[in-house]
Order: C-alpha cells, then sequence, then structure tokens
C-alpha cells in the first residue's frame, strides 16, 4: 500500500478545484448590487403567482367567503374540478362572481357536461329499445291470450 | 394603514391625506380606491353614496342602520 494514498475517493475533488482568487470589492457594493437585483425580480416573481381562494363545494360558499378588496380576482375551485368560480370586488364597492367551465382540448365545443349528456343520450336511446321490445313483447302476450278466450267462448255457445 | 391612530392622525389634514394617498401608486392600483378618489376629485356625491351602500349591502349590513350607527357616533 502506498503510504501517502488517500482513502477518500472525494480527496482530489476537495483539493485539486481550481481556485480562483475574488477580487477585492468593497462589501456595500455587493449589498447595493444585492438589492438592485432583488428590486428587480421581485415583481416578476408578485405576476408569476396568481392570487388564489380555496377549493368549495359551490356557489353559496364563494358568495359568503370575504376576499381582499385588492380588486384582484380570487379563484375558488370546485374539489370535483367541475367548475372555478372567480370572485373580485369591482370599483362601485360591489362584487362579482364569474364561472370557469372546463373545455376538452382538440374540440372546444364539446366539454365535459356535453359529453356527459352524449352518454346519458345513449344510455336513453337503449331504454327506449327496451321499452319497445318489451311492448312487442306485452302486445304478443295479449294476441296469445285473446285466442284462447275466443275458443273458449266459442265451446260455451 | 392599519393603526386607527395614524388613521386620526392623518385625517387632521384631509387634503394631505388625500394628496398621501393619490401619490401612492400601490394604493391608486386598487379599483376602489381610485373610483372613491376619482369621485371624490369630481363631487360625485350620489356615487359615493352609491358605493356605500353597494359595500353595506356586500357585507350584510343595511345601509340604514349603517347611517344610523355614524349618525349616533356624532351626535346627529
Amino acid at each position: 500500500m502506498m503510504p501517502y494514498m488517500n482513502q477518500n475517493p472525494n480527496y482530489y475533488q476537495q483539493y485539486m478545484q481550481p481556485q480562483y482568487q475574488m477580487p477585492v470589492q468593497n462589501p456595500y457594493m455587493d449589498r447595493l448590487n444585492q438589492f438592485q437585483n432583488q428590486q428587480v425580480v421581485q415583481p416578476q416573481v408578485q405576476n408569476q403567482f396568481p392570487a388564489l381562494g380555496k377549493v368549495v363545494e359551490g356557489i353559496e360558499i364563494v358568495k359568503t367567503t370575504d376576499i381582499p378588496m385588492d380588486g384582484n380576482m380570487y379563484y375558488f375551485p370546485t374539489a370535483d374540478g367541475s367548475t372555478v368560480f372567480g370572485k373580485q370586488w369591482m370599483s362601485n364597492g360591489q362584487t362579482r362572481i364569474l364561472t370557469f367551465k372546463p373545455v376538452l382540448e382538440g374540440n372546444p365545443n364539446n366539454s365535459p357536461t356535453d359529453d356527459v349528456k352524449i352518454q346519458f343520450g345513449a344510455f336513453g336511446e337503449v331504454l327506449d329499445g327496451i321499452q319497445n321490445d318489451l311492448r312487442t313483447l306485452s302486445d304478443k302476450v295479449d294476441r296469445l291470450n285473446k285466442p284462447e278466450k275466443v275458443k273458449k267462448g266459442g265451446s260455451d255457445e | 394603514m392599519n393603526n386607527p391612530l395614524a388613521f386620526v392622525q392623518a385625517m387632521r389634514n384631509p387634503q394631505q391625506f388625500m394628496q398621501n394617498i393619490m401619490q401612492n401608486q400601490q394604493a391608486m392600483q386598487n379599483p376602489m380606491v381610485k373610483n372613491t378618489f376619482d369621485m371624490l376629485q369630481k363631487g360625485d356625491n350620489k356615487g359615493l353614496e352609491e358605493m356605500a351602500r353597494n359595500l353595506c349591502r356586500e357585507k350584510g349590513i343595511e345601509p340604514e342602520d349603517a347611517m344610523k350607527q355614524v349618525r349616533s357616533i356624532f351626535g346627529m
């Protein structure tokens, strides 16, 4: 075993990294630069996060929920994701509530609610078919019953 | 201005108070504040009253009851 071999695999990474000497600067200049950078970044961060409300069960809860009077819209999604309500103070001292409904991508006219209607429509067609079959069956049963009565009546006479 | 004492102090000089708020860009970005000060400048008392009534209704307060309370505070 070599006498000076180090067992630590990070040894070379620790000690062989190139070291750059930073030029000596006025520490107040660094702080000033930091402060200026913060001033530039802060508004962008604020714009990235929309004002959010909370998850609600229905519009009644949105109506009774107070929101800050800052003019921003606060969003209240429903738990099932079918609707998002937006509540906002208007300049005349009233609040307004907007209702946002999801639209499926690719076919803007085909919203999930329409999809459900289509499914129920197909189910209704099947139901109609079954009802028609039942009617025809009951008619056949009636027809089968009627000749027996006629026969019975004929034999009685 | 969350401190009521600071608000009372500011209202000793209403004109200065209004100027300070109008110079505050953050406050003037609020549509309700902007509308209020626009109406104050125009002398639109009817609009201000309507706004106050709307605020009362939104907060579940009867505007007439609020008026009575304010009158009683000022001994009117």
